[in-house]
């Protein structure tokens, strides 16, 4: 199957972005729980994800925030696997200043 | 005949020696089936003759099947028909403004009814009908579309002609035909008997009956017994029921023939008998489980639990989703899979199960159910299902908790986050409401905070066929069809501006009190995320050719006021609960309201969100205009 074959090429991404951030001295347990959780639930649905993370980069807000957003839409991720999804996605595709606003959301979180 | 019992049923076929059947094409032939049979479906009584005028005689057959609403859009060319419909005194005719929302509203109203959906118009109206003859052909809703116009020369491109007048309905009808006064009456009956299928759907008529005199059957019909039945195999049945009871990670997925056929109860009670986790696929019609429920596990697609599951039986679903479906298919790896439909062209049309089985929904289930009963003792079922249900209840709960942290972690944001507005419905909804969404793929964080299916709201729609304009027009004919529910359509802004102000003015003059509640993000989010999702040059200068719909910013209460209807706008989450209050007041004195919410949009930032690719006429005009 096709999408089985894509699927798996964005898990193997996944399994290399720690070792990038490992090189860089970013190895954290809380980083490699983040990381199996997404190649086990995101990956389901986003095959580019590797594509998506290098293209978009957000805040540890944001990135925390969409992860509440993606629960919300169905994504089986756990109470206590929220943080470490998150600071997986901020370690590998972080940034500092927040990136540009979507339409009509002048003031996303009050 | 009467009706074997299913264990006697079991046994007979079982001692037959009829095996399992492997693979595709092991449809079994119709036999007893539980929810119609053949002879069920004759009519019982003999026809009565009617003497009249052959329009007269198409509406004494409607008639006979119980059809009193017709749906109708503006055309000449019927007076024979309103003739009839007159003379009848107790047929409902509901004026549309607008072929294609007049289709829309008849097939809310026979997926609400279960009864049949006649429209009838102009055929220079086919075109502004086929989008939604479309919609109701991927949900199989029975509709009979009859077009005036009748037959004239082929070939010489006439006035408001063309040749083979329904040739462009051909793709999305199960039966197309000729309502002329010879046999009018026996033509309807087919089309009928082709509208209930399976595969259920519409069906496109000619009407050239008219003023003429004749002499024609009138035969009673049982609209609940059109559809066509099938029973499976009882040796195919015990197999799968063995496989069912041996199975360590089985998975159902209940699909919209369940509604269609009506048997959530059935549904709800096999998956209890051994606490299987029921999910469903992204285009699911109805909720066909409730989804309070421990057991019902969400999205197929998002399935974490069973991770490696062996056995997966689809009721009723058939996976045309397309990349959705087959990640949902494929992401737990390989088991065994096992399709049931009604309708055998479905079986393994888009994916290739290992076996298929060709019944009624409600009789596979029961048969199902019984069989396990005859092969497990009650002890082995008691401990599986009570093991089974500590596991898939400790997903569901730890999922249920997520979720509330997601809730209110932007609770108070405005614009209004969708799970609040989804949280704020379901405080002031009655149980029993009815919704009707045309939402895209954030339709999700909307259906969580509410409970639906079972004994809880009812859903109906998104349209398994997408194609946008369909909301607001089928909820109201689901509201024609349930005038004692509270009915809610469920809309995107950019769904709305798909020709859907027209199904105001048929609201506003039904007095439907409908709530129509406007999840206005300014902009087609959906295409937008999908369109961003990888990239790209356009994506990195922030020019969004497709999405943005904030200039000019429609204000859609003034266009509820413009139809005499009520209209409230919500741009802070605070105010949205004192505004459905104010909603439901109107609703309680008979008027529909217009909810326009400002919501948020999601999906990747863009650098530049309001841009549109500018262009203006006044500008580039070299001649200024007289005036």
């Amino acid at each position: 199957m096709g999408n089985r074959r894509v699927a798996l090429l964005a898990i193997a991404l996944l399994l290399w972005l720690p070792v990038a951030a490992r090189a860089q001295g970013a190895a954290d347990p809380k980083i490699e729980k983040g990381r199996a959780v997404v190649a086990q639930v995101c990956t389901t649905c986003h095959t580019t994800l590797g594509r998506m993370l290098q293209v978009h980069k957000q805040t540890r807000e944001q990135w925390r925030d969409l992860v509440f957003f993606m629960i919300s839409r169905g994504a089986q991720v756990m109470p206590d696997e929220i943080d470490a999804v998150t600071a997986f996605l901020v370690a590998n595709s972080g940034r500092e200043q927040p990136a540009a606003r979507s339409p009509g959301q002048p003031d996303a979180r009050k | 005949m009467g009706k074997a019992s299913r264990r006697d049923f079991l046994a007979a076929t079982a001692a037959s020696g009829v095996g399992l059947g492997m693979g595709r094409g092991i449809a079994a032939a119709p036999q007893n089936a539980s929810a119609s049979t053949p002879d069920d479906a004759q009519p019982k009584a003999e026809p009565q003759t009617y003497k009249g005028t052959a329009a007269g005689a198409v509406l004494a057959q409607l008639r006979a099947a119980g059809v009193r609403t017709l749906f109708h859009t503006n055309t000449s060319g019927f007076v024979p028909f309103w003739e009839a419909i007159y003379a009848a005194g107790d047929v409902q005719v509901i004026n549309m403004t607008h072929e294609g929302q007049a289709v829309a509203a008849a097939a809310g109203y026979t997926m609400a009814s279960r009864n049949l959906g006649f429209f009838f118009g102009s055929h220079v109206g086919i075109p502004n009908a086929l989008s939604n003859t479309y919609n109701a052909w991927k949900d199989r809703v029975p509709l009979l579309l009859a077009f005036s116009g009748g037959q004239r020369e082929e070939g010489k491109d006439g006035f408001e002609w063309w040749d083979n007048t329904l040739g462009p309905t051909e793709a999305f009808t199960t039966w197309r035909g000729d309502l002329d006064s010879e046999d009018a009456t026996d033509t309807l009956r087919l089309a009928i008997k082709f509208a209930f299928g399976p595969p259920s759907g519409p069906v496109t008529l000619t009407f050239g009956a008219g003023g003429e005199k004749v002499e024609a059957p009138i035969h009673p019909i049982d609209l609940a017994t059109m559809r066509a039945g099938s029973r499976a195999p009882a040796g195919v049945i015990e197999k799968l029921a063995r496989w069912l009871i041996e199975a360590e990670n089985p998975l159902f997925v209940v699909g919209s023939q369940v509604g269609i056929e009506g048997a959530h109860a059935d549904m709800l009670a096999l998956a209890e008998k051994l606490s299987v986790p029921v999910a469903e696929t992204m285009h699911s019609l109805y909720a066909n489980f409730p989804n309070d429920h421990p057991l019902f596990v969400g999205e197929l697609q998002a399935q974490r639990y069973p991770r490696k599951q062996d056995l997966l039986i689809s009721f009723g679903e058939s996976f045309t989703a397309g990349r959705e479906d087959e990640r949902g298919l494929t992401g737990s790896g390989p088991r065994r899979l096992v399709h049931i439909s009604h309708e055998s062209q479905a079986l393994g049309r888009s994916f290739a199960p290992d076996v298929t089985i060709l019944s009624d929904l409600r009789a596979a289930i029961r048969d199902l159910s019984d069989a396990v009963d005859a092969i497990a003792t009650r002890d082995r079922i008691a401990r599986i299902r009570s093991t089974r249900l500590t596991q898939v209840s400790a997903l569901t709960n730890s999922l249920k908790q997520s979720r509330e942290i997601a809730l209110r972690a932007t609770f108070d944001s405005s614009p209004v986050t969708w799970e609040r507005v989804g949280f704020e419905l379901e405080k002031v909804l009655d149980k029993d409401a009815v919704i009707v969404p045309e939402l895209g793929t954030q339709y999700y964080k909307i259906y969580r905070q509410l409970k639906l299916g079972g004994t809880n709201k009812q859903r109906i729609g998104r349209t398994k066929g997408d194609a946008l304009g369909w909301g607001v027009a089928a909820a109201f004919g689901v509201n024609l069809a349930l005038p004692d529910r509270q009915v809610v359509a469920l809309q995107g802004d950019g769904g709305f501006l798909f020709n859907q102000s027209e199904a105001l003015w048929s609201i506003a003059r039904y007095e439907a009190p409908m709530l129509i509640v406007i999840m206005n993000n300014h902009s087609y989010n959906e295409s937008r995320a999908r369109n961003m999702l990888n990239g790209g040059t356009f994506y990195e200068a922030g020019k969004d050719f497709n999405g943005y719909l904030g200039d000019p910013n429609v204000e859609f209460t003034k266009i509820a006021e413009a139809y005499g209807l009520k209209g409230e706008k919500v741009t802070r989450a605070a105010d949205l609960a004192p505004a459905l209050q104010r909603c439901l007041r109107g609703m309680r004195d008979g008027k529909a309201v217009v909810l326009d919410v400002d919501v948020a949009v999601d999906g990747a930032p863009i650098s530049q969100p309001t841009w549109y690719q500018r262009h203006s006429i006044a500008e580039i005009r070299k001649k200024r205009l007289n005036g």
